[in-house]
């Protein structure tokens, strides 16, 4: 069954190829179906596809606007801090995720054992606040590397296996 | 075991939102002036486009609108393109 996934990754031909939005001079993005099984929760959602964050990362304001309340997540008892070139912030854990992505031949549903929730870090100004409100998740390695990224034709990219 | 399903409905609410945001990514330099500091939300594949102040305002027009924000590509428009360092 390997020999002949490779043989046809080999061909060009994926299995499974979800397209990703390249536009030039912007990140890739990529759509899909989050599930959260024990919160009820099944929504819509963008990511940027970012191959420097381990885990996938929900901003506290997009996670807030799907229902999930960050100090309510403290239950989990499972504290992180995340930080970047830009600064730090608290993070706390929300498990049972599935994506559901749009592919070649349909969907393919990826489950995650959980996914981080990063806390709003402190703005300068009010640009800042609202632009951080429809700040995209960002889809990490922990999706990303159970693929390969392919850069296609204008404006597309592709995760494919 | 899964409790949460995934139905064709679902599958189409992500396709519409799929082509709101591709169209939004392609535009959001030609929105830029008009629509600095205005939040906005692209329906029918950037057919329609609403926006507002706020994005509570902006959620209540898209419903008056007949729609779901689910299905819509929602963004702060900033007057200068913000570069997101990952």
């Amino acid at each position: 069954m390997l020999a002949l996934r490779r043989y046809l990754m080999g061909g060009m031909t994926a299995l499974v190829s979800i397209q990703l939005m390249a536009v030039k001079g912007d990140h890739c993005y990529v759509t899909a179906l989050f599930i959260c099984e024990h919160l009820n929760i099944k929504t819509t959602q963008k990511f940027v596809v970012d191959t420097g964050t381990i885990h996938t990362t929900f901003p506290e304001t997009r996670a807030k606007e799907i229902g999930v309340d960050f100090e309510k997540l403290e239950t989990y008892k499972i504290k992180l801090k995340m930080g970047g070139i830009g600064g730090g912030s608290d993070a706390r854990m929300l498990g049972g995720i599935r994506l559901v992505f749009t592919a070649t031949n349909g969907t393919t549903e990826e489950p995650l054992q959980f996914v981080h929730v990063l806390k709003n870090p402190l703005t300068r100004d009010e640009e800042e606040r609202k632009m951080l409100a429809t700040f995209p998740c960002l889809l990490g390695l922990d999706i990303i590397r159970r693929f390969s990224l392919r850069f296609g034709e204008k404006n597309f990219a592709y995760l494919e296996r | 075991m899964a409790t949460i399903t995934v139905e064709k409905s679902d599958l189409d609410k992500l396709t519409e939102f799929t082509k709101n945001t591709h169209w939004l990514l392609e535009n959001i330099e030609n929105l830029r002036e008009k629509y600095a500091d205005r939040y906005i939300a692209v329906l029918d594949s950037g057919r329609t486009l609403l926006d507002a102040s706020s994005l509570e305002e902006l959620n209540d027009r898209i419903i008056r609108y007949g729609k779901s924000p689910e299905i819509c590509a929602i963004e702060f428009v900033t007057r200068e393109p913000y570069l997101l360092i990952l």
